[in-house]
């Protein structure tokens, strides 16, 4: 018996040691000379006293204390304007950019690649992310989005402020967006200007388009086995307020799949290959069976197109609006 | 050689042969059925009749007038026609598969992708789908490559796993294809979930189709497909032997894993051609060889050719449903053999007994 319970007793010290080094290990990977704790203290103290610096003595902070109901229906409430933000998606980053909040992220997540400076910010989890990384960074605000829908109460019972952002779907959401993360970040005006300039080029289009009756008859190629994005989507909205024809109307779901046979029935008159860095372009499209008859072949109107600035519902999508209204329509908006 | 074929006594037999003759005749027709539905029925609306002439047009020396646009007649030539040999082939490739393995393992749960085939495949073609090599949809991409050869290196792993000595162990084999295959699509949903935004040819791979189907691909496949099945054919005597019991038939003669090996092999190589073609298609492999076996008995080697057949005819009209339910948009094939074949297997099985197996 008490050789076992010695054994036993062994084991766990073995266990526990295990334990230690392991920590030990994951603690020194940052700072090798200090210990863990110290080390994101003084990090944090640093993000801190730069912060200061760089608000603009002009800018009063934003009306603080301030309360906002975020997309799950909660009031999140705001004594200050946060400066340790981790954003969860590419489009409330390139938000949070746009309207100067740059200095008061801490992380993003890992399709976060716009600005070229988030190369240099922490980098979480898109589906599914680990609370655990997140707390770790000691974040006073975490913008969730509709990906992460499942999981922003458990973010906010680990006592993290979550604001939870239900991607737009629309322009005009988008713009709701931006309004909303410059009020609670501190940068209203700022948002209120670029909100000022993005509506001005929407009806910059919108305008040139007036008096334009029926558009082109339009695919928009998600991946090369023919997943398009239908009426009801982001994509799919631009293209309406471009006038123009989506062959894909009529589908069922957001992104459906069509079949070869339907697009060549349709004759698009343009083709936008959001696929285009998957090796897609005129050349592969006019060589698939069928294809090299399609209007937008014969004509050449195939053209690559970013699928960042169309699908992302940040600021960049008037950019995508811009650019698709100038392949659609090259004659009105000054060639191609 | 042994012979396989049941005897019995002389009228029942020539009542039976004659029952078959027809049944075989009816696979046939309607195989010709749903070709036909293939080729006349699509998200383009094009009569029946247009269609008809667009055929006459083509026979050398006739020229006749057909009233529409001419993309009439690049949807038929051009994508129905090669869909519609994509799904043919397809869809007898998996069912002769699934037979010879059925065959082989003289288990009714056995199918085409028992040993991995798909999980191998799908795991090759989402590498091949994440990396930065360009799709290549329509014709030899890399994804096919890739998948062919994910598929391939399964089944070696799986084979060398289950040889011990000069014997393959059955049990041995179906586990390790068993666990391959968790191990192989716990990857792939990784790499599913991992990959980013553009992750959806993997679905589209996961479950199947032919919206993309072209005659390069087909001519491709096909020497794969038919060394493959003139290989299984040739031990269609053997696999009747081998349905007695694996010791009476060494006892008979037969080299059973060598026969193994070969039929598994060239079972297998086909599968894994299908697979390359058109994604994981379901079901198919699984159902067709115990209907065949339910019709016309157990005769290897009238099953081979007639699960050929009746696989050509299922895919095909299954294929029709896909792209026409929600026509423009694509039902994923996969989904619609299951759901179609499904209902009707379990009643097949409620009013009759599955045939040939121990």
């Amino acid at each position: 018996m008490p050789t076992r319970m010695k054994k036993h007793r062994v084991l766990w010290a073995a266990i526990l040691l295990a334990a230690i080094v392991a920590a030990a290990c994951s603690g020194s990977d940052d700072r090798p000379s200090q210990p863990a704790t110290i080390a994101t203290d003084s990090a944090g103290q640093e993000a801190t006293t730069q912060e200061a610096a760089d608000l603009e003595p002009d800018q009063d902070a934003g009306p603080f204390p301030l309360t906002v109901t975020d997309s799950s229906g909660a009031d999140v409430i705001f004594e200050a304007a946060p400066e340790r933000i981790i954003s969860y998606s590419a489009g409330s980053t390139e938000i949070l950019y746009a309207v100067g909040a740059q200095d008061q992220i801490i992380a993003v997540d890992r399709f976060s690649d716009f600005p070229a400076a988030t190369a240099d910010l922490a980098k979480l989890e898109y589906s599914s992310p680990d609370p655990e990384a997140a707390l770790d960074l000691r974040p006073d605000l975490v913008i969730m989005v509709t990906r992460q829908e499942e999981q922003v109460a458990q973010y906010r019972d680990l006592g993290m402020r979550v604001f939870f952002l239900r991607e737009a779907d629309s322009l005009e959401g988008v713009i709701e967006s931006i309004m909303e993360i410059g009020a609670i970040t501190g940068h209203p005006s700022e948002a209120e200007t670029l909100v000022h300039d993005l509506r001005a080029r929407i009806d910059a289009v919108a305008a040139a388009l007036a008096d334009a009756t029926e558009g082109p008859r339009v695919f928009f190629e998600v991946t090369a086995d023919l997943y398009t994005a239908a009426p009801a989507t982001f994509i799919g909205a631009m293209l309406s307020l471009l006038k123009a024809h989506n062959i894909a109307a009529g589908a069922e779901t957001a992104f459906p799949q069509l079949g070869a046979e339907a697009v060549v029935a349709a004759d698009p008159e343009v083709i936008l290959l959001s696929d285009a860095r998957h090796g897609e372009s005129l050349a592969t499209v006019r060589d698939r069976p069928g294809w090299s008859g399609i209007s937008a072949v014969v004509n050449e109107r195939v053209h690559p197109i970013n699928p960042d600035i169309v699908n992302r519902p940040g600021p960049r999508i008037v950019e995508g609006l811009e650019t698709m209204a100038m392949l659609l329509y090259p004659d009105r908006f000054g060639g191609e | 050689m042994p012979s396989g074929t049941p005897r019995g006594s002389q009228r029942p037999n020539l009542l039976r042969r004659d029952r078959r003759r027809w049944t075989t005749l009816l696979s046939v027709a309607l195989l010709f059925a749903v070709v036909g539905l293939g080729l006349t029925q699509g998200a383009a609306e094009i009569p029946v009749g247009t269609v008809l002439r667009l055929f006459v047009d083509r026979l050398p020396g006739i020229s006749i007038d057909i009233n529409g646009p001419s993309t009439w007649e690049t949807i038929v030539f051009d994508i129905r026609v090669p869909r519609v040999v994509a799904a043919g082939l397809v869809g007898a490739a998996l069912a002769y598969a699934g037979a010879g393995y059925q065959g082989v393992f003289r288990n009714p749960l056995a199918g085409p992708f028992l040993l991995g085939v798909a999980s191998g495949a799908a795991l090759g073609a989402s590498i091949a789908i994440v990396s930065p090599l360009p799709s290549g949809a329509y014709g030899l991409g890399w994804v096919p490559v890739f998948a062919f050869v994910g598929a391939a290196i399964t089944v070696v792993i799986v084979y060398l796993l289950a040889r011990s000595g000069s014997a393959v162990d059955n049990t041995t084999l179906i586990l390790g294809g068993v666990a391959l295959a968790a191990i192989f699509s716990a990857v792939t949903s990784f790499l599913l979930l991992t990959g980013g935004e553009d992750t959806r040819p993997i679905f589209s791979f996961l479950f199947g189709g032919f919206n993309t189907a072209s005659w390069q691909r087909v001519l491709v496949a096909l020497p794969y497909l038919v060394v493959g099945a003139v290989i299984v054919a040739a031990y269609a005597r053997v696999l009747n032997v081998l349905q007695l019991d694996e010791e009476q038939a060494a006892q008979l003669g037969v080299d059973v894993t060598r026969t193994k090996l070969i039929v598994l092999g060239a079972a297998s190589l086909i599968a894994a051609t299908a697979v390359a073609v058109a994604g994981v298609i379901g079901f198919v492999g699984l159902i067709i060889p115990h209907v065949v076996r339910m019709f016309f008995g157990t005769d290897y080697r009238s099953v081979l050719p007639l699960a050929a057949v009746l696989g050509a005819a299922f895919l095909i009209g299954t294929d029709v449903l896909a792209r026409t339910v929600l026509a423009p948009q694509e039902v994923p094939v996969g989904i619609v053999t299951a759901i179609a074949g499904g209902p009707f297997f379990l009643y097949l099985l409620k009013t009759r007994r599955v045939a040939g197996m121990s």
